[in-house]
């Protein structure tokens, strides 16, 4: 392992909010992160609300802009969107207007991928996430489970090199959510993309993920780095898992969540 | 599910379901949803005109209101007026639509565009069309281009409120999975923008031609042009001839009423409410 996939160096981003009024104040989302990921790694960030953990992930998306430090993929800096990363966002922003097939055809379109192949790849990527009978389809009509499996299928499509998912279950229902957990990590083995993954959840952190990168706020920087080592498929109720929950809990715990509330107040 | 046209209307279904087609007998309820309470109202009058109680030149009956309709149609008169009406609806809607539609736009995607129409447009949005109606004759004369020129300033303006409204208040996720997706510029605004903010356009569509619409009527009274169903109004009234008059006011409303409801509504149904961007009720 010699030059990680992702570096993140001394990271910072303040935010100026205008209130409308011709005020501005400046909020830090994030003091100071320095992070690697490896190839093919499944890196996890978990934390308080309010630790800037999405905020750093939109950064790496090329969504937002950082205020200063690097941010490098393969060597490059990033400081704009790019086909290189498949983002997974939490509100699944599929396009209404276009049905499963053409929502994962997008990007392929984008990336300027033959369309002679693009039957092959979506195809491929649809038996992925088991949502081959939907193809023609259009987002309303599927449940949530549903619709960030297209997200899923819509940011692996174009092969980027590295997958960013933002609290991707977020907003889905507990069984729903294990069963794309599952989903998630055969996908993963799979694929061996290198995956970044945002979480407030211990569990689905300690399932997920290679490492667990805990967030702390005030100021927001990264408190300890956790390895899991479990092997895959990992049990939830399995003794070892449950130590690791624990101990996950207890490195959040010592984060007072007052003081993310603080950060999150706006000073004029 | 008792009724095979329900669920067509409702396209329930929640997982499976591909596309909902509509069957025909959802067009006949359509259909008779929209006639039967309208039939309701011309009996109403039928009997009230009957009764001679309001004088039957000032209120005459449906069937004397519809055998006048028939006779100006199979003369060809009503053809004609409807036929230039129409021309000059649709033409200064075209205008309106590519005018309105691309400010719209502009402005809902950069911030100097904005800031320098929205107050002229809001300024513009407070008058009447058929207040400047008399400065645009001046300028153009009793022409078609005077009716043309007042309707397309009249529905550009609600055009571009809605398109600019549909385009700022565009989901910001959305926004960020275009760009994730690697569309930027002009891609953003084709394939991202201007999709998702279709369900305002649309509504501006329908309030500029419903606006348009009523200015034609006004346009042609005060124009005297010779042709088109509200100078066939105001002529009648020359003559007392209020047969004439009221089946020209049907007239009028059976168009427009046929223009939202074939024309804009399907517009709506065939985009942005098969893809879920606007609820049924």
């Amino acid at each position: 392992m010699s030059q990680p996939k992702l570096l993140v160096r001394n990271l910072r981003k303040v935010f100026h909010i205008e209130d409308g009024f011709g005020r501005t104040s400046s909020i830090t989302a994030i003091e100071n992160v320095t992070l690697e990921v490896m190839e093919g790694e499944f890196v996890t960030i978990i934390g308080p609300s309010g630790c800037g953990k999405s905020t750093l992930l939109m950064i790496l998306a090329g969504l937002y802009e950082k205020t200063s430090g690097d941010v490098l993929l393969d060597g490059a800096p990033i400081n704009k969107p790019g086909l290189d990363r498949g983002v997974v966002f939490q509100e699944f922003a599929l396009f209404p207007w276009l049905t499963v097939w053409n929502n994962i055809s997008f990007g392929l379109k984008m990336k300027g991928i033959p369309s002679s192949e693009h039957d092959r790849i979506i195809r491929h990527y649809l038996k992925m996430v088991k949502l081959e009978d939907f193809a023609k389809i259009y987002p309303h009509r599927l449940s949530g489970g549903m619709k960030q499996r297209v997200g899923i299928a819509r940011a692996l499509a174009y092969s980027p090199e590295l997958l960013l998912m933002d609290e991707p279950f977020g907003a889905l229902d507990a069984q729903t959510r294990t069963n794309l957990q599952q989903m998630l990590v055969e996908i993963w083995l799979e694929t061996r993309k290198t995956i970044l993954f945002v979480t407030h959840s211990v569990r689905e952190a300690v399932y997920l993920s290679d490492r667990i990168v805990v967030l702390g706020c005030r100021p927001s920087q990264v408190r300890t780095i956790l390895e899991v080592q479990l092997p895959r498929p990992r049990h939830r109720l399995s003794e070892s898992f449950l130590r690791y929950e624990e101990e996950l809990e207890e490195l959040i715990a010592q984060e007072p969540s007052e003081a993310c509330m603080e950060t999150g107040t706006p000073s004029i | 599910m008792q009724n095979p046209a329900d669920t067509a209307a409702t396209g329930s279904a929640p997982d499976a379901a591909p596309e909902v087609r509509a069957t025909p007998s959802y067009y006949l309820h359509a259909i008779l949803d929209n006639a039967v309470p309208l039939f309701l109202v011309l009996l109403v009058w039928e009997g009230v005109a009957r009764l001679k109680i309001i004088h039957p030149a000032l209120f005459p009956t449906v069937t004397e209101i519809f055998s006048k309709m028939w006779e100006l149609t199979i003369e060809g008169i009503f053809l004609r007026d409807v036929a230039y009406s129409l021309a000059r609806l649709l033409l200064s809607v075209l205008f309106a639509i590519v005018f309105g539609t691309l400010c719209g736009l502009l402005m809902g995607t950069n911030r100097w565009v904005e800031k320098i129409i929205i107050p002229p447009m809001n300024f513009f949005l407070a008058i009447p069309g058929i207040a400047i109606f008399p400065i645009v004759i001046l300028w153009f004369g009793l022409t078609e281009k005077a009716i043309v020129f007042t309707l397309a300033f009249e529905a550009s303006l609600s055009i571009m409120l809605n398109t600019w409204g549909g385009v700022k208040s565009v989901d910001i996720s959305l926004i960020n999975a275009g760009r994730a997706l690697g569309a930027s510029g002009q891609a953003l605004f084709y394939k991202v923008l201007f999709p998702a903010s279709l369900p305002s356009i649309i509504t501006g569509y329908r309030q500029g031609f419903s606006r348009a619409w009523r200015i034609l009527v006004a346009g042609e009274m005060l124009a005297s042009i010779g042709s088109g169903i509200g100078f066939r109004i105001f002529e009648a009234r020359a003559f007392l001839a209020s047969d004439v008059m009221y089946a020209g006011v049907i007239i009028i409303g059976v168009l427009g009423f046929l223009l939202e409801r074939v024309a804009l509504r399907s517009l709506e149904i065939f985009t942005v409410q098969r893809w879920g961007m606007l609820r049924r009720l």
